[in-house]
């Protein structure tokens, strides 16, 4: 019976000791979560948003537009032949572009959430006044507008999404045909000019350096009518192009806007390198320019000198021999006016959002498709002369070859574009397609393809059928 | 708090111990070998029942006070078979011949926080590689030295710079996704840090990210990084055992999935000092080289691969270069490396000490690389009464390395990116004037880089552990033991880079010059307390083992980084920089478990049967109070037979679960932040995060174990199933939904495997001795559940991806590929003068997981000379190989100009050429590569000097021991690269898509070691 009785106390001592632990344990660990020690709650935005929050999400877009327009000058010039690049350690930096549409760029939809999240909270927030929400209304607004514009660019008539699914997990967006996307473009573009027209005075948030002289409602309108203008443009819609221009957009032709100052006059991105921030890629070692700028260059009398556009734009470096190609430009910094001693653009050099010489250019443009050549030619005269430093083309247009003027005035307005905005926004790719030359754009090796239009992205085609229109699996592999 | 209780709980059952005296003698001993007639240096003698204890001496002998009646001795002596030796009440003195135990059987194997078995009993496939398997020549660290001894695992070497950098994956290549991949590393109960850290080299490089990922497991990926559990000194370890899946390791509850690896280091043994003084030299030199590069023949061919230059040198009439080994110049030292190794060992029968110290370093066959390690180590055990007993270790290590400039770049300064571009019959050596020729056709002079750009790595580590066992009770037929064991991993990891403005790559991002200062901290403290409860019936019909527990753990670190560019004035200092940018990664994580566990050993000690429970919560959980369950059941029953050529033959069972966490900050949706010229900039992230809770996995397990011929052989057989559910998953969602990815518990996969070991002793004689063991594994993952579309999980299509399809492997290597005779009709047109291309078809193009791995050791011995050596073959397994791409777009590739032969080439096409073009359309498979190999680890032959020396040299010796090792001496393997190991981005979950980009090439080393006892 002892031995029962000692098991008995023995379980005792054991269950004792055993809750014993296990409570002092549990005390111990009740609570044991730990937070963020890295970042801020999203509630901060989405839920509760403060004013402060709005913001900051607002300053936001200036670096969702800037990382688009890198896009643009730096992927779409590669498709115009425009600049190679060419790094020999990283070869597909230089093949992908002449061998396979790239499938994953120009549709970026985080931007276009962000856009979402920030036009929510505005709606919810408390502690600004009207005029400041419909600053922020204004300007987001204008900046989904050049989301969207930025896709319709790239993948053209095979369209994109423009509605964001309710459900990520499961919704699939359709995909909008060419004429809704643009419809939507010009729709926000309208809007965003009706809330900047309520905005009052000055923005509740801060605008970067390079929009200097565009930081407030009414001067941000301007270039809201400016891409307006473009869009027109893009859209061959140039009657209502040419009326945009001449209303409310910063187009400027009196002497001050044809200096070298005045052409380059318009918001810019801007570049810093202090953390968090963004730099210019473009002043990457690997960025080489197309000779091609150089060798097509208009001259400014017969055996004179080029185009001053060259040297605004490149520099000579050492030559650089690489799967065939061949390169002894780069770019040079644009802001700096001395030709005769062109400087590197540097990794803050500004990347230009729309400048008062393409405004002038567009309405070049508009002005010979709705019939005024006179009209083109004078404007296009002010260009040439003013930032080209060459001789006034005649009216009627009659080619001077011994100066190396193409055929056709159209084509001669298209160089003017191609040396003014070159390197900047994609213009020649964008040019050349929308007139149905892309074909006549140089390849530089016949093997080399050329991309007139992006693919869908794979991804978006796994959901959709690989026969979706514009899926690389669906057969669109270039001309 | 909880301790308080615990040690007044203590306290209360030492003051009502009952201690009974009876009338006593004494009892001397003698152990010995049974085969060499040796005395036995350590050993345990018992008498079962009693608290009646003692050990043996360094001489074999032993002294004991025992009853005075007849009684039954129990001695024990690691690596011999257990004797009972009935002592008469007439006999004082005895003499115990003990049988070796060539297989382990005996050997007492863990089976829970505080408990453990017989390995004859075991119910898992548990594997245990000890002292002297494990170090049989230098080996830097602990899982390098287990590379081809464990049948399960799958050991890497990401990278072969000084120091190395290994990845364990533990009975499947594939077990999660998101959470971590790494096996738990215990090393005397202390859970060690085993993360990645970069030197911070990758801001030079710009090869990627350098911040810490989500779990902080790894910052700054692509420096060559070195796990740290690369610190614990391999000299150390008494054994390794290895828990592989939940079946055996479910009492670890949700950290177990990946298995648990348990590391014993040496502990003292009473008697006089014995001292241990091991010195080894060792010489290494580049075992496999990418080179040599094809040198261009002509001016003409030279301008053709390189283009042509200002100052390239090509424009020379009277163009006959010498042609420069570039890759040589960087690679070819053959350095000296050195360990020494001192230890001692010894006490009293109640205070016992260990105590080493190692000095080490490994050359680097790069100029500036190297690998330095300084450890010590004591461990103490102090018994107090017959019932108290405490262990302390206390383990201060500094390491030091610098691994050099390799790997992944967009820059064109690391080694391997850098050198297919260097034209080789250009001098690039430094100049007599001190300076460096600049490389036209790229932005750096590699043998500039490799001299004057530095990347090192210091970390002062500090592993304390404290263990206490009390026995409460000690009857016949109850003990009642309480254990307690802790401690603490701290560590600073100091990198840092410095690259001067002098470089010629430094100036061409406008800001010359870089220093690059990383700081992480870490520390980890981990606490266990169990009692165990035996019951053990006076009939002996069974015995019943309880254990209950809790454990609490954190773990912390603090990682920081100042990168300042723009040197003002050149000296390497952060705050000398125009340009300077600070990060911070910081991570604090907090579990708490408790656990219960019944084993019951009956039917004559032949059967086995257990059943545990063990509830987890953690702060990495959406939910950081829910407690999670992991129950675990399994069975053993031996047959001892002793019938024919069948010895012994166990069969057995095992169930298990085992969870994996989320990974700290996975679970919070955060704002990001930024900045536009220094105005505050907040957006939304791109992840969609789901409340997260841990993933579970659920094995069966089932194996035979058997002894045969005489006890001559030992076979085990294991074949498990596991099943991971919840498994946390990124799933990749469409862009246009404006995510990037959406994070939550999803997918389930399935693990079959078999593993196999085979133990032969063919000769065993006084004077020769020969065992030989082979071991082989095989496994196969397969996606059973997949609730979304098929995602890439990893990877690319363009260099080899792992793709997510329900009902296929999940180790399947997804690329571009052609259809079958596209290639064909491609030559076929362009030699009828047309021109030819081949639509790209994205497919399977292979496996990641290797078909079978398989380990083969021999270890012989003629009287004083022994011999051994350690086969590895894997068989299967991908590398995506980014430095052939390189090389063959610079037409340098070694084989390049070698004439294309079969029906896809095109007219007059060189191998290269062609790889080139069929990689330049994209076609994976021409990079990505057969990672099948078979490696002579190490080989090492010893001589013990004869007796009459060893005292003729020095009276004081007890053995001399003179041996000859290599490690890494040959590889056999189709893989087109240095190595195919190598991971460019360290240990990856999935590892596939940047695996070879210009790795440091592995190195072969001889040692010579003079290993001294006294």
């Amino acid at each position: 019976m002892t031995l029962l009785t000692k098991q008995s106390r023995l379980a005792r001592s054991l269950v004792t000791l055993g809750t014993l632990l296990t409570t002092a344990t549990l005390a111990g660990c009740g609570n044991i979560d730990v937070p963020n020690l890295n970042g801020a709650s999203i509630e901060g935005l989405q839920t509760n948003p403060t004013p402060s929050a709005v913001n900051s999400a607002a300053q936001s877009l200036m670096a969702t537009w800037r990382s688009t327009a890198t896009g643009n000058s730096q992927t779409l010039t590669k498709y115009g032949f425009e600049i190679w690049q060419i790094r020999a350690s990283n070869p597909p930096s230089l093949t992908q572009i002449v061998s396979f549409p790239q499938t994953g760029g120009f549709w970026s939809y985080g931007g276009i959430k962000n856009v979402g999240v920030l036009l929510n909270a505005v709606d919810q927030v408390a502690g600004m006044t009207d005029a400041q929400k419909e600053g922020v209304r204004g300007w987001a607004k204008t900046i989904l507008a050049v989301q969207y514009e930025d896709m319709a660019q790239a993948h053209d008539t095979f369209g994109i999404v423009l509605d964001l699914p309710d459900d990520p997990l499961t919704d699939v967006p359709p995909i909008a045909d060419k004429t809704a996307v643009w419809t939507r473009i010009f729709q926000l573009l309208d809007q965003a000019d009706g809330h900047l027209a309520n905005a009052g005075t000055s923005f509740s948030f801060t605008l970067g350096p390079g929009y200097a002289g565009f930081n407030t409602p009414t001067t941000f309108r301007q270039v809201n009518r400016a891409l307006k203008a473009r869009y027109q443009i893009v859209n061959k819609d140039f009657a209502a192009a040419l009326a945009t221009l001449g209303s409310g957009t910063f187009i400027n032709t009196a002497p001050a806007g044809l200096t070298r100052a005045g052409l380059q006059r318009g918001p810019f991105h801007t570049f810093t390198t202090l953390t968090g921030d963004g730099t210019n890629g473009l002043s990457g070692t690997d960025y080489y320019i197309n000779t091609r700028i150089r060798d097509d260059a208009q001259l400014k009398a017969p055996g004179g000198a080029r185009d001053d556009r060259v040297a605004l734009k490149s520099r000579s470096v050492t030559s650089f021999t690489f799967l065939g190609v061949t390169s002894n430009l780069k770019h040079a910094d644009f802001f700096n006016t001395n030709l005769t001693t062109p400087t590197p653009l540097t990794n803050i050099t500004s990347l230009p959002i729309i400048r008062n010489e393409e405004l002038i250019l567009l309405r070049a443009e508009a002005k010979l498709a709705t019939g005024d050549a006179s009209g083109a030619i004078a404007d296009i005269n002010l260009i040439r002369v003013n930032s080209g430093g060459l001789p006034a083309i005649s009216d009627p247009y009659v080619a001077d070859v011994t100066l190396k003027q193409p055929p056709t005035l159209l084509e001669e307005l298209l160089y003017e574009k191609r040396m003014s905005l070159w390197g900047e926004i994609g213009t020649v790719w964008l040019d050349m397609r929308r007139y149905g030359m892309i074909t006549s754009i140089p390849r530089y090796d016949p093997s080399f393809k050329l991309f007139d239009i992006f693919p869908i992205p794979q991804a978006e085609c796994e959901v959709r059928g690989y026969t979706t229109r514009g899926c690389f699996s669906a057969g669109y592999n270039g001309i | 708090m909880k301790w308080r209780i615990v040690i007044l709980t203590m306290a209360f059952v030492v003051a009502s111990a009952i201690r009974a005296n009876a009338q006593t003698r004494i009892v001397t001993g003698r152990v010995v070998d049974s085969l060499t007639n040796e005395p036995l240096s350590s050993g345990q003698v018992v008498l079962p029942g009693t608290t009646i204890r003692t050990l043996v001496k360094d001489d074999g002998t032993f002294t004991m006070v025992v009853p005075a009646r007849d009684v039954t001795l129990t001695i024990r002596s690691i690596g011999f078979k257990r004797l009972d030796v009935t002592v008469p009440a007439s006999q004082n003195a005895v003499q115990a011949a003990l049988e070796r135990d060539y297989f382990q059987l005996e050997a007492i194997v863990v089976t829970g926080q505080a408990t453990g078995v017989e390995r004859r009993n075991l119910a898992n496939a548990v594997s245990t590689v000890t002292a002297d398997q494990l170090v049989k020549t230098a080996v830097t660290s602990v899982d390098q030295a287990l590379v081809g001894k464990l049948a399960g695992a799958q050991i890497y070497g990401n990278t072969a710079a000084p120091g190395g950098g290994m990845q364990v994956k533990v009975r499947s290549g594939f077990n999660s996704v998101l959470g971590n991949s790494m096996p738990l590393w215990i090393v005397d109960g202390v859970i060690v840090n085993n993360q990645e850290i970069g030197n911070g080299l990758n801001q030079v490089t710009r090869g990627g990210s350098q911040s810490c990922n989500a779990s902080g497991a790894q910052c700054g990926a692509q420096d060559q990084t070195l796990n740290r559990v690369s610190d614990i000194n391999p000299n150390d370890i008494e054994n390794v055992e290895v828990l592989k899946g939940a079946a055996a390791a479910a009492i670890y509850g949700s950290k177990a999935n990946n298995g648990v690896i348990l590391v014993t280091t040496k502990r003292g043994r009473a008697g006089a000092p014995q001292f241990g003084l091991i010195q080894r030299l060792g010489v290494s030199s580049i075992q496999r080289r990418r080179g040599p590069y094809r040198n261009p023949a002509s001016a003409a061919e030279a301008a053709s691969l390189f283009g042509t230059k200002a100052n390239d040198g090509l424009g020379n009439d009277d163009w006959a270069p010498t042609y420069y080994d570039h890759e040589l110049e960087i690679f070819g030292n053959k350095p000296l490396s050195y360990e020494t190794v001192g230890s001692v060992s010894g006490g009293t029968e109640t205070t016992r000490y260990f105590a080493s110290g190692l000095v080490k370093r490994d050359g680097g066959i790069q100029g500036r690389t190297f690998y330095d390690k300084q450890s010590v180590r004591l461990n103490v055990d102090q018994q107090v009464g017959s019932r108290l007993n405490f262990g302390i270790s206390v383990n201060p290590v500094h390491t030091k390395r610098a691994p050099g400039l390799n790997n992944n770049d967009n820059f064109e300064v690391s080694m391997g990116m850098v050198l297919p571009v260097t034209p080789p019959w250009m001098d690039m050596r430094q100049q007599p004037d001190g300076s460096w020729p600049d490389n036209p056709y790229a932005n750096s002079n590699p043998l500039e880089t490799s001299a004057v750009v530095t990347a090192e790595e210091d970390v002062w580590r500090m592993i304390n552990s404290a263990r206490m066992d009390f026995t409460a009770v000690n009857s016949a037929n109850h003990t009642l033991k309480i254990a307690a064991t802790g401690g603490t991993d701290w560590y600073t990891f100091k990198g840092f880079v410095y690259s001067p403005v002098t470089s010629q790559f430094e100036p061409l991002d406008q800001f010359p010059g870089t220093v690059v200062d990383t700081r992480n901290i870490v520390g980890q403290l981990n606490v266990t307390g169990s009692l165990v409860h035996t019951f053990k019936p006076t009939n002996g019909s069974f015995s019943a083992t309880t254990s209950v527990g809790a454990s609490y753990e954190t773990r912390n670190f603090n990682f920081t980084q100042v990168f300042s560019r723009n040197l003002t004035s050149g000296v390497a200092n952060v705050s000398d920089a125009i340009d300077r940018t600070p990060a911070q990664t910081r991570s604090r994580v907090r579990d708490a478990g408790y656990y219960a566990q019944e084993e019951v050993l009956t039917l004559r000690d032949k059967l086995l049967l257990t059943a545990g429970i063990r509830a987890d919560q953690s702060s990495t959980n959406s939910d950081a109070s829910q407690l999670f369950f992991y129950p675990k059941f399994s069975g053993s029953y031996r047959f001892n037979l002793v019938r024919g050529w069948l010895d012994d033959i166990k069969v057995r069972a095992a169930y298990g679960q085992t969870g994996n966490q989320p990974q700290y900050g996975d679970k919070f949706n955060a704002l990001g932040t930024g900045s536009y010229g220094g105005i505050a900039t907040i957006s939304t992230g791109a992840t969609l995060i789901a409340p997260l809770h841990p993933e579970r996995q659920a094995e069966l397990e089932g194996g035979v174990d058997a002894t045969v011929l005489g006890g001559r052989t030992n076979v085990e057989f294991t074949v498990y199933q596991r099943t991971i559910s919840d498994l946390l998953i990124n799933r990749s969602l469409i862009p246009s939904t404006g995510f990037g990815t959406a994070r939550f518990n999803g997918a389930t996969i399935r693990t079959r495997g078999l593993e196999a070991a085979l133990t032969l002793v063919p000769v065993q004689s006084g004077s020769i001795q020969w065992q030989a063991r082979t071991t082989f594994s095989r496994d196969g993952t397969r996606i059973t559940s997949l609730p979304v579309p098929p995602y890439l999980a990893a990877g690319s299509y363009n260099r080899g991806a792992v793709r997510f399809v329900q009902d296929s492997s999940a180790t399947d290597v997804w690329g571009n590929d052609t259809l079958p005779g596209c290639h064909a009709a491609w030559a076929a047109a362009v030699a009828a003068g047309g021109a030819g291309s081949c639509p790209i078809v994205q497919r399977k193009i292979g496996n990641l997981n290797p078909k079978f791995t398989m380990g083969f050791s021999n270890d012989l011995k003629w009287k004083s000379l022994a011999f051994s050596f350690l086969l590895n073959w894997q068989q299967g397994g991908m590398v995506s190989n980014l430095t052939m791409t390189d090389m063959d777009a610079s037409q340098i590739t070694y084989d390049y100009a070698d004439p294309c032969t079969g029906g896809s080439c095109l007219p007059n096409e060189t191998v290269g050429q062609q790889r080139y073009r069929l990689g330049r359309a994209s076609l994976t498979k021409i990079y990505a590569q057969d990672a099948t190999y078979l490696k002579l680890r190490q080989a090492t032959l010893s001589l013990d000097l004869p007796k009459s020396i060893t005292s003729r040299l020095w009276s004081g010796a007890r053995f001399i021991r003179l041996s000859l090792s290599g490690n890494n001496l040959l590889m056999f393997t189709p893989y087109s690269g240095v190595d195919p190991e190598v991971q460019d981005r360290g240990s990856q979950n999935i590892r596939i898509g940047f695996d070879d980009i210009g790795p440091y090439p592995p190195a072969r080393i001889f040692w010579f070691t003079v290993d001294l006892g006294f």
